[in-house]
Protein backbone atom coordinates (compact mmCIF):
# COMPACT_ATOMS: atom_id res chain seq x y z
CA UNK A 1 0.00 0.00 0.00
CA UNK A 2 1.20 3.16 -0.68
CA UNK A 3 2.66 5.88 2.24
CA UNK A 4 0.22 8.44 2.04
CA UNK A 5 2.53 10.22 4.92
CA UNK A 6 5.03 11.49 2.98
CA UNK A 7 6.08 14.24 4.92
CA UNK A 8 7.75 11.89 7.70
CA UNK A 9 9.95 9.34 8.56
CA UNK A 10 11.12 7.57 11.26
CA UNK A 11 12.65 10.33 13.02
CA UNK A 12 11.58 13.72 11.36
CA UNK A 13 8.87 15.59 9.75
CA UNK A 14 8.47 17.95 7.40
CA UNK A 15 6.48 21.14 8.64
CA UNK A 16 5.16 24.42 7.83
CA UNK A 17 7.36 26.79 9.11
CA UNK A 18 6.28 28.74 11.92
CA UNK A 19 7.83 32.34 11.70
CA UNK A 20 6.98 33.74 15.32
CA UNK A 21 8.38 30.65 16.86
CA UNK A 22 11.10 29.91 14.64
CA UNK A 23 12.36 33.19 14.30
CA UNK A 24 14.17 33.60 17.56
CA UNK A 25 15.93 30.13 17.10
CA UNK A 26 17.01 30.83 13.50
CA UNK A 27 18.14 34.58 14.87
CA UNK A 28 20.40 32.15 17.97
CA UNK A 29 21.90 29.58 14.81
CA UNK A 30 23.16 32.86 13.07
CA UNK A 31 25.49 33.09 16.03
CA UNK A 32 27.37 30.66 13.79
CA UNK A 33 28.59 32.62 10.68
CA UNK A 34 28.37 29.99 7.84
CA UNK A 35 25.08 29.61 9.01
CA UNK A 36 24.61 33.38 8.59
CA UNK A 37 26.25 33.72 5.09
CA UNK A 38 23.82 31.18 3.59
CA UNK A 39 21.07 32.63 5.29
CA UNK A 40 21.63 36.35 3.02
CA UNK A 41 24.77 35.36 0.86
CA UNK A 42 24.37 38.75 -0.96
CA UNK A 43 25.20 40.29 2.39
CA UNK A 44 28.34 40.22 4.38
CA UNK A 45 27.73 37.61 7.10
CA UNK A 46 26.53 38.78 10.71
CA UNK A 47 24.28 37.47 13.31
CA UNK A 48 20.55 38.16 12.80
CA UNK A 49 18.55 39.89 15.02
CA UNK A 50 15.22 38.26 15.80
CA UNK A 51 13.22 40.67 13.88
CA UNK A 52 15.75 40.17 10.58
CA UNK A 53 15.52 36.55 10.91
CA UNK A 54 11.49 37.04 10.61
CA UNK A 55 12.46 39.13 7.59
CA UNK A 56 14.09 36.23 5.94
CA UNK A 57 11.49 33.91 6.33
CA UNK A 58 8.78 36.41 5.28
CA UNK A 59 10.84 37.06 1.98
CA UNK A 60 10.97 33.22 1.66
CA UNK A 61 7.68 32.67 1.93
CA UNK A 62 6.77 35.32 -0.40
CA UNK A 63 9.10 33.36 -3.09
CA UNK A 64 7.40 30.58 -2.31
CA UNK A 65 3.51 32.14 -2.70
CA UNK A 66 4.47 34.27 -5.57
CA UNK A 67 7.05 32.53 -7.54
CA UNK A 68 6.02 29.06 -7.97
CA UNK A 69 9.36 28.17 -8.32
CA UNK A 70 9.95 27.63 -4.32
CA UNK A 71 9.20 25.06 -1.66
CA UNK A 72 10.06 25.61 1.80
CA UNK A 73 9.65 22.94 4.65
CA UNK A 74 11.01 23.06 8.55
CA UNK A 75 12.02 20.31 9.98
CA UNK A 76 11.32 19.17 12.62
CA UNK A 77 11.97 15.44 15.04
CA UNK A 78 9.25 13.38 15.26
CA UNK A 79 9.12 13.52 19.25
CA UNK A 80 8.79 17.37 19.71
CA UNK A 81 8.10 20.45 18.23
CA UNK A 82 11.82 21.93 18.15
CA UNK A 83 12.92 23.47 15.01
CA UNK A 84 16.20 21.56 13.75
CA UNK A 85 16.75 22.67 9.78
CA UNK A 86 14.77 24.37 6.85
CA UNK A 87 15.18 22.41 3.59
CA UNK A 88 14.14 24.24 0.74
CA UNK A 89 13.70 23.24 -2.94
CA UNK A 90 14.51 26.52 -4.82
CA UNK A 91 14.84 27.35 -8.36
CA UNK A 92 12.15 24.98 -9.69
CA UNK A 93 12.48 25.52 -13.71
CA UNK A 94 9.06 23.53 -14.72
CA UNK A 95 9.97 23.36 -18.50
CA UNK A 96 13.00 21.59 -17.77
CA UNK A 97 12.29 19.48 -14.55
CA UNK A 98 15.49 21.17 -12.34
CA UNK A 99 15.88 22.45 -9.07
CA UNK A 100 17.86 23.12 -6.00
CA UNK A 101 17.87 21.53 -3.01
CA UNK A 102 19.06 23.71 -0.02
CA UNK A 103 19.68 21.84 3.41
CA UNK A 104 19.97 23.54 6.46
CA UNK A 105 20.80 22.26 9.67
CA UNK A 106 21.20 24.36 12.60
CA UNK A 107 23.56 22.42 14.57
CA UNK A 108 25.99 19.79 14.30
CA UNK A 109 24.10 17.47 16.94
CA UNK A 110 20.86 17.74 14.81
CA UNK A 111 22.89 17.42 10.90
CA UNK A 112 24.41 14.02 12.63
CA UNK A 113 21.13 13.01 13.27
CA UNK A 114 18.29 14.02 10.20
CA UNK A 115 20.51 15.46 7.70
CA UNK A 116 20.46 12.15 6.02
CA UNK A 117 16.86 11.34 6.79
CA UNK A 118 15.93 15.31 5.38
CA UNK A 119 17.43 14.52 2.01
CA UNK A 120 15.49 11.43 1.76
CA UNK A 121 12.15 13.02 2.17
CA UNK A 122 13.46 16.21 -0.36
CA UNK A 123 14.12 13.42 -2.79
CA UNK A 124 10.87 11.35 -2.94
CA UNK A 125 9.30 14.58 -2.46
CA UNK A 126 11.15 16.59 -5.83
CA UNK A 127 10.80 13.27 -7.76
CA UNK A 128 7.71 12.11 -6.79
CA UNK A 129 5.13 14.87 -5.97
CA UNK A 130 7.13 17.34 -8.27
CA UNK A 131 7.73 14.71 -11.48
CA UNK A 132 11.35 16.33 -11.29
CA UNK A 133 13.81 14.85 -13.89
CA UNK A 134 16.97 16.23 -11.73
CA UNK A 135 17.91 18.13 -8.72
CA UNK A 136 21.32 19.77 -8.02
CA UNK A 137 23.08 20.81 -4.16
CA UNK A 138 25.69 23.08 -3.94
CA UNK A 139 28.28 22.70 -1.06
CA UNK A 140 31.81 24.78 -0.26
CA UNK A 141 35.15 22.84 -0.23
CA UNK A 142 35.29 22.85 2.79
CA UNK A 143 32.13 21.36 4.34
CA UNK A 144 33.31 18.12 4.71
CA UNK A 145 30.47 16.75 6.33
CA UNK A 146 27.95 18.51 3.10
CA UNK A 147 30.12 16.33 0.68
CA UNK A 148 30.22 13.15 2.70
CA UNK A 149 25.96 13.51 3.01
CA UNK A 150 25.47 13.89 -0.70
CA UNK A 151 28.30 11.05 -1.28
CA UNK A 152 26.05 9.04 1.10
CA UNK A 153 22.70 9.72 -0.93
CA UNK A 154 24.14 8.61 -4.07
CA UNK A 155 24.49 12.27 -5.55
CA UNK A 156 27.30 12.45 -8.17
CA UNK A 157 29.88 14.95 -8.08
CA UNK A 158 29.57 17.18 -11.21
CA UNK A 159 31.13 20.91 -11.11
CA UNK A 160 34.13 22.17 -9.58
CA UNK A 161 34.01 26.13 -9.67
CA UNK A 162 37.73 26.98 -8.68
CA UNK A 163 38.14 29.54 -6.13
CA UNK A 164 34.35 30.13 -5.58
CA UNK A 165 33.65 30.81 -2.40
CA UNK A 166 35.71 32.32 0.69
CA UNK A 167 35.82 31.30 4.12
CA UNK A 168 38.26 31.18 6.64
CA UNK A 169 40.88 33.77 5.32
CA UNK A 170 41.30 31.88 1.87
CA UNK A 171 39.26 30.80 -1.23
CA UNK A 172 37.79 27.62 -1.91
CA UNK A 173 36.31 25.71 -4.84
CA UNK A 174 32.08 25.57 -5.04
CA UNK A 175 30.85 21.83 -5.05
CA UNK A 176 27.84 20.80 -7.42
CA UNK A 177 26.33 17.72 -6.76
CA UNK A 178 23.48 15.91 -8.68
CA UNK A 179 20.72 13.51 -9.07
CA UNK A 180 18.93 12.38 -11.88
CA UNK A 181 15.78 10.39 -11.71
CA UNK A 182 16.75 7.37 -12.93
CA UNK A 183 19.21 7.29 -10.22
CA UNK A 184 17.00 7.86 -8.03
CA UNK A 185 14.81 5.03 -8.94
CA UNK A 186 17.59 2.73 -8.74
CA UNK A 187 19.04 3.29 -5.56
CA UNK A 188 16.04 4.44 -3.81
CA UNK A 189 12.92 2.56 -4.82
CA UNK A 190 14.68 -0.57 -6.21
CA UNK A 191 17.10 -0.99 -3.79
CA UNK A 192 14.67 0.16 -0.94
CA UNK A 193 15.93 2.73 1.95
CA UNK A 194 14.23 1.99 5.11
CA UNK A 195 13.72 5.42 6.87
CA UNK B 1 49.98 48.39 -18.34
CA UNK B 2 47.24 50.32 -20.12
CA UNK B 3 44.30 51.89 -18.52
CA UNK B 4 41.37 49.53 -19.15
CA UNK B 5 38.66 50.64 -22.22
CA UNK B 6 35.61 49.36 -22.83
CA UNK B 7 36.48 50.39 -26.46
CA UNK B 8 37.68 47.70 -28.58
CA UNK B 9 38.87 47.02 -32.70
CA UNK B 10 35.49 46.52 -34.12
CA UNK B 11 32.90 47.36 -30.78
CA UNK B 12 32.52 49.15 -27.62
CA UNK B 13 31.02 48.33 -24.72
CA UNK B 14 28.25 50.91 -23.81
CA UNK B 15 25.01 52.14 -22.33
CA UNK B 16 21.72 51.33 -23.70
CA UNK B 17 19.22 53.74 -23.81
CA UNK B 18 16.45 55.41 -26.06
CA UNK B 19 13.87 54.47 -28.20
CA UNK B 20 15.99 53.03 -31.09
CA UNK B 21 17.95 50.53 -28.95
CA UNK B 22 14.76 49.48 -26.68
CA UNK B 23 13.50 48.27 -30.26
CA UNK B 24 16.05 47.08 -31.39
CA UNK B 25 16.38 44.98 -27.94
CA UNK B 26 12.78 43.65 -28.47
CA UNK B 27 13.03 43.16 -31.82
CA UNK B 28 15.92 40.29 -31.41
CA UNK B 29 13.33 38.08 -29.28
CA UNK B 30 11.74 37.27 -32.70
CA UNK B 31 14.43 35.38 -33.13
CA UNK B 32 13.51 31.87 -31.63
CA UNK B 33 17.15 30.38 -32.27
CA UNK B 34 18.35 34.02 -30.31
CA UNK B 35 16.49 32.55 -27.17
CA UNK B 36 17.31 29.06 -27.12
CA UNK B 37 20.58 30.12 -27.54
CA UNK B 38 20.46 32.46 -24.30
CA UNK B 39 18.25 31.58 -21.83
CA UNK B 40 16.48 28.49 -19.96
CA UNK B 41 12.95 30.43 -19.54
CA UNK B 42 10.79 29.68 -22.48
CA UNK B 43 10.23 31.70 -25.82
CA UNK B 44 8.39 34.71 -24.96
CA UNK B 45 8.03 38.02 -26.39
CA UNK B 46 8.63 41.49 -24.95
CA UNK B 47 7.32 45.37 -26.09
CA UNK B 48 10.25 47.92 -25.34
CA UNK B 49 8.27 49.76 -22.92
CA UNK B 50 8.53 46.46 -20.73
CA UNK B 51 12.21 46.08 -21.47
CA UNK B 52 12.29 49.91 -20.65
CA UNK B 53 10.55 48.94 -17.25
CA UNK B 54 12.64 45.90 -16.26
CA UNK B 55 16.30 47.67 -17.14
CA UNK B 56 15.18 50.60 -14.77
CA UNK B 57 14.27 48.00 -11.94
CA UNK B 58 18.37 46.41 -12.42
CA UNK B 59 20.20 47.77 -9.50
CA UNK B 60 23.86 47.93 -8.53
CA UNK B 61 24.04 43.93 -8.23
CA UNK B 62 23.30 43.69 -11.49
CA UNK B 63 26.07 45.69 -14.42
CA UNK B 64 24.47 45.83 -17.91
CA UNK B 65 26.33 46.63 -20.87
CA UNK B 66 25.38 47.49 -24.87
CA UNK B 67 27.49 46.31 -27.21
CA UNK B 68 28.30 48.72 -30.59
CA UNK B 69 29.73 48.60 -33.77
CA UNK B 70 32.33 51.11 -33.62
CA UNK B 71 32.04 51.80 -37.62
CA UNK B 72 28.11 52.42 -37.77
CA UNK B 73 27.26 52.57 -33.60
CA UNK B 74 24.50 50.01 -34.13
CA UNK B 75 23.64 48.26 -30.56
CA UNK B 76 24.31 44.17 -31.48
CA UNK B 77 23.76 42.92 -28.44
CA UNK B 78 24.48 42.74 -24.67
CA UNK B 79 26.74 41.76 -22.24
CA UNK B 80 26.25 41.60 -18.35
CA UNK B 81 28.09 41.22 -15.35
CA UNK B 82 25.64 39.50 -12.41
CA UNK B 83 25.57 38.62 -8.61
CA UNK B 84 28.80 39.79 -7.60
CA UNK B 85 30.07 38.68 -4.45
CA UNK B 86 32.84 41.55 -2.94
CA UNK B 87 34.18 38.78 -0.48
CA UNK B 88 35.10 36.07 -2.85
CA UNK B 89 35.37 38.33 -5.64
CA UNK B 90 33.50 36.69 -7.98
CA UNK B 91 30.91 37.85 -10.39
CA UNK B 92 28.89 35.94 -13.07
CA UNK B 93 28.61 36.46 -17.06
CA UNK B 94 26.06 36.58 -19.58
CA UNK B 95 26.00 37.81 -23.41
CA UNK B 96 23.64 37.92 -26.35
CA UNK B 97 24.25 38.82 -29.89
CA UNK B 98 20.90 39.86 -31.05
CA UNK B 99 21.69 40.40 -34.86
CA UNK B 100 21.98 37.27 -36.39
CA UNK B 101 24.13 38.76 -39.47
CA UNK B 102 26.76 39.29 -37.12
CA UNK B 103 26.76 35.88 -35.69
CA UNK B 104 30.09 33.53 -36.03
CA UNK B 105 32.40 37.23 -36.72
CA UNK B 106 34.27 37.23 -33.71
CA UNK B 107 32.32 40.35 -32.29
CA UNK B 108 31.13 38.39 -29.13
CA UNK B 109 34.48 37.64 -28.38
CA UNK B 110 35.81 41.18 -28.29
CA UNK B 111 33.13 41.88 -26.16
CA UNK B 112 34.01 39.31 -23.56
CA UNK B 113 37.25 40.55 -23.74
CA UNK B 114 36.75 43.89 -22.66
CA UNK B 115 34.60 42.95 -20.33
CA UNK B 116 37.17 40.45 -18.25
CA UNK B 117 39.28 43.68 -18.39
CA UNK B 118 36.32 45.47 -16.41
CA UNK B 119 36.02 42.69 -14.47
CA UNK B 120 39.70 41.97 -13.46
CA UNK B 121 41.49 45.39 -13.67
CA UNK B 122 38.76 48.11 -13.00
CA UNK B 123 36.10 45.93 -10.21
CA UNK B 124 39.18 43.85 -8.98
CA UNK B 125 37.07 40.49 -9.27
CA UNK B 126 39.33 37.02 -9.18
CA UNK B 127 36.73 34.96 -10.82
CA UNK B 128 33.98 35.68 -13.45
CA UNK B 129 31.72 32.05 -14.51
CA UNK B 130 29.43 31.36 -16.78
CA UNK B 131 27.11 28.28 -18.03
CA UNK B 132 26.65 27.64 -21.59
CA UNK B 133 24.39 25.03 -23.37
CA UNK B 134 25.88 21.71 -24.47
CA UNK B 135 24.26 22.35 -28.08
CA UNK B 136 25.71 26.14 -28.03
CA UNK B 137 28.75 25.07 -29.60
CA UNK B 138 29.95 28.23 -31.09
CA UNK B 139 29.81 30.03 -28.00
CA UNK B 140 31.57 27.40 -25.85
CA UNK B 141 34.39 28.16 -28.36
CA UNK B 142 34.12 31.62 -28.08
CA UNK B 143 34.34 31.17 -24.07
CA UNK B 144 37.83 28.97 -24.05
CA UNK B 145 39.21 31.45 -26.55
CA UNK B 146 38.77 34.29 -24.02
CA UNK B 147 40.15 32.01 -21.65
CA UNK B 148 37.63 30.03 -19.90
CA UNK B 149 38.01 26.66 -18.75
CA UNK B 150 35.05 24.22 -18.56
CA UNK B 151 35.06 23.16 -14.72
CA UNK B 152 31.97 20.65 -15.10
CA UNK B 153 28.33 19.06 -16.51
CA UNK B 154 24.94 19.71 -14.88
CA UNK B 155 24.24 16.26 -16.43
CA UNK B 156 20.84 16.18 -18.37
CA UNK B 157 19.17 19.84 -17.26
CA UNK B 158 18.23 20.97 -20.71
CA UNK B 159 14.74 20.08 -22.48
CA UNK B 160 15.64 21.01 -25.89
CA UNK B 161 14.31 20.34 -29.07
CA UNK B 162 13.10 16.78 -28.04
CA UNK B 163 15.90 15.94 -25.86
CA UNK B 164 17.86 16.39 -22.54
CA UNK B 165 21.22 18.62 -23.01
CA UNK B 166 24.31 19.38 -20.47
CA UNK B 167 24.84 22.43 -18.96
CA UNK B 168 28.11 23.18 -18.78
CA UNK B 169 29.63 25.20 -16.26
CA UNK B 170 32.84 27.17 -17.21
CA UNK B 171 35.29 30.06 -15.25
CA UNK B 172 37.69 32.04 -15.76
CA UNK B 173 40.38 33.15 -12.71
CA UNK B 174 42.50 36.84 -12.73
CA UNK B 175 45.81 34.48 -13.16
CA UNK B 176 44.06 32.84 -16.23
CA UNK B 177 43.59 36.09 -17.66
CA UNK B 178 46.62 37.31 -16.82
CA UNK B 179 48.50 34.17 -18.22
CA UNK B 180 46.34 34.42 -21.34
CA UNK B 181 47.10 38.39 -22.11
CA UNK B 182 51.10 37.76 -21.70
CA UNK B 183 50.94 34.89 -24.74
CA UNK B 184 49.03 37.39 -26.30
CA UNK B 185 50.80 40.57 -25.79
CA UNK B 186 54.49 40.38 -25.79
CA UNK B 187 55.86 42.88 -23.34
CA UNK B 188 58.36 44.11 -25.28
CA UNK B 189 61.16 45.82 -23.01
CA UNK B 190 64.01 48.23 -23.75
Amino acid sequence: MKDHFIFESRELRLTPLQIEQDAPVMAQWSQDLEIARRLRSDRPARPLSVSEARKVFEVWLKEVETSNRNTLFALRPQEDDRLVGFLRIMGILWLHGTANFDLLLGNEEDRMRYADEALVLGLNYAFEELNLFRVSAQVPEYDVAGRALYDRARFTLEVRQRQAVFHEGRTWDRLQFGMLRPEWEVFYRREGVAL
Amino acid sequence: MTTPTLKGKRVRLGRIEGEQDLESWAGWFRNVEYQHLLDVEPPHLWSAGQIQTWLEGEDDRSILFGIRTLDDDTLIGFVTLDTPDWTARTAWTSIGIGVEARWGQGLGREAMNLLLGYAFETLNLNRVSLTVFEYNQRAMRCYLRCGFLEEGRERLAVQRSGRRWDLVYMGILYEDWLRLKKREEPVISS
